[in-house]
């Protein structure tokens, strides 16, 4: 038996949920098609896609969504990165230190972001409650700058976990001898950060950003929990979503979907090629 | 020289302590609403510590008859999942692991470009597939759904704990007459017997957390799960029901917890495709 065939029933599956969907998304971009109306679907060519590049919707959610994976992916590596290199001596109180930092990833994403909601709501928000004791109340839900701030800190607090536990997984295998020799040799802090750590860590710091990166695309979780796309916070994943399930247009959700996925699938497939060495 | 380092130190201990802070913050907020009766919640100002702490909500979410098969759902799907990827993907990863062949490379990038489509540009085309095939609402569904997502990491991480074990090993246990299959049941299982379950709950813990599949593609009592009760109760007929919220993402956070325990020495490897060890 030739070892290709074992790859078979995977890659079928993976086919069967993400080509042929795709596929799908493809036939339904070309219609005309309202999910339960009377009309029957009709074939409209690329008229869908041509709209599609002219509305302001949808740029508005191909922006945002852009903002917040480059906006979340730098917070995320920074505060990542620090921390892992602050904790990365060994110790008692150091490692339940890095448990704690550890926590947010083991919450359900949804529920956080809805308790994160609580914490924002007017009228008996804590979050409210400390912006007033700070002398400017501020309407977390309802002005588009605090919201994005405010779903930018949900997905930040929960993934910048994630960085740091990669990080410091990374930091704690490198090898000791050129830190030895960095002592004796009196280098500072900063020389052996940026002429030893950063060389060293680059693989891992260059699969961080590249995961992160690209589960960022799919920003869905936050918007949905706290603003249900409101507040100008709309992004792709939550456009598709209100065009389907909510307008209940299917021709525009394909179109938006066909759009969403070749872009998604063309920068992975770009990146993690770019990258390849660091899988091999 | 000696004063530079304290202020170093000093300024380390800061950020610390503000890290802690910030991540503890939320979690705190969480177990507090958990603990206050709906009057409370609802204050100005908001208060640090439930006056009459209360376990009402502890208790109604727990035993609350439309939540019991959300529960069963919920890890029935996630354990289903996690062993459909398993068998579908061991013999690949096995494969990949052990014989190199033309185009290996690029199928396994395809494979590992699957993990990063975002789920809802292809849900659309799923409810309407799932509406004709009646399998809207159902639990088979979801598992296939969660098993595809997952599916690349298994293949990926997997691949790696099998190429750490010596070709040899194998080798000489073929010599002594058995078929690869023996070899592979007898001398790589057991030795991969670690990571594999570990990674195997990982893919456990991913799928009960997600979200957006489970909301769309599920409505009732057979085949919801925790996290899209979580978000109903957002919209109810009760209007926000903040202490319910708080408690079930504290009770979705234990199973999380214990899993993260058990397998703390597999997490890294596996959530990077077998690539930081």
């Amino acid at each position: 038996m030739r070892p290709q065939y074992y790859l078979i029933p995977p890659l079928i599956f993976l086919f069967f949920w993400f080509i042929f969907p795709f596929l799908y998304d493809i036939y339904m971009s070309s219609m005309s098609y309202g999910l339960y109306s009377s009309a029957p679907p009709q074939f409209v060519g690329a008229a869908n896609y041509i709209r599609l590049f002219q509305s302001a919707d949808f740029w508005m959610a191909f922006g945002r969504t852009m903002a917040y994976v480059g906006i979340c992916l730098t917070l995320e590596l920074l505060l990542g990165l620090v921390l892992a290199l602050i904790l990365s001596k060994e110790g008692k109180i150091i490692s339940v230190i890095r448990l704690v930092i550890a926590l947010p990833i083991l919450m359900v994403p949804v529920g956080i972001s809805v308790v994160w909601k609580v914490m924002a709501m007017p009228s008996y928000g804590i979050l409210e409650y400390i912006t007033q004791l700070m002398g400017h109340r501020i309407a977390w839900l309802g002005h588009p700058i605090w919201t994005n701030i405010l779903i930018i800190v949900t997905e930040v607090w929960q993934w910048a976990a994630f960085v740091f536990l990669i990080l410091l997984a990374g930091i704690v295998s490198l090898p000791k001898e050129p830190y030895e020799a960095a002592k004796i040799d009196r280098l500072s802090d900063w020389t052996v950060f940026t002429k030893i750590t950063l060389p060293m860590l680059k693989p891992v710091i260059i699969i961080v950003c590249l995961i992160r990166a690209l589960d960022l695309l799919k920003f869905f979780d936050p918007v949905y929990a706290l603003t249900r796309g409101g507040v100008s916070t709309e992004t792709l994943s939550y456009y598709i979503y209100r065009t389907g399930f909510k307008t209940l247009n299917m021709g525009w959700g394909g179109t938006v979907s066909t759009v969403y996925w070749v872009l998604c699938w063309l920068l992975a497939n770009a990146v993690v090629r770019r990258f390849r060495g660091v899988f091999e | 020289m000696r004063k530079a380092r304290y202020i170093k130190e000093i300024i380390r201990a800061v950020f610390i302590i503000l890290a802690v802070i910030a991540i503890i913050g939320p979690i705190y907020w969480t177990v507090v609403t958990s603990l206050k009766d709906r009057v409370e919640i609802g204050l100005w100002p908001p208060t640090f510590w439930p006056r009459n702490p209360t376990d009402i909500w502890w208790r109604t979410v727990l035993f609350e008859r439309i939540n019991l098969p959300v529960y069963r759902n919920s890890f029935i799907i996630a354990i289903c999942a996690s062993l459909l990827a398993v068998v579908l993907g061991l013999p690949a990863s096995y494969a990949c692991a052990r014989w190199s062949f033309k185009g290996r490379m690029d199928l396994l990038f395809m494979i590992l470009t699957f993990r990063f489509l975002p789920q809802a540009c292809v849900v659309l085309p799923i409810y309407m597939m799932a509406r004709i095939l009646n399998l809207l609402d159902t639990m088979p569904l979801i598992v296939c759904l969660y098993a595809a997502m997952n599916l690349p990491i298994f293949i990926w991480v997997i691949m790696s704990y099998i190429k750490e074990i010596p070709v040899e090993l194998e080798e000489s246990y073929m010599i002594d007459g058995h078929s690869r299959a023996a070899a592979f049941f007898r001398v790589i299982l057991p030795l991969i017997r670690p990571g594999l379950i570990a990674i195997t709950l990982l893919m456990v813990s991913l799928s009960f957390g997600e979200f957006l599949f489970a909301a769309l593609l599920t409505q009732s009592g057979a085949a919801k799960t925790i996290p899209v009760v979580i978000s109903e109760y957002l919209g109810g007929e009760l209007g926000y029901e903040w202490g319910k919220v708080a408690t079930l993402t504290l009770y979705s956070f234990i199973p999380l917890v214990l899993i993260f325990v058990a397998i703390r020495k597999h997490l890294v490897r596996g959530l990077t495709f077998g690539v930081v060890r």
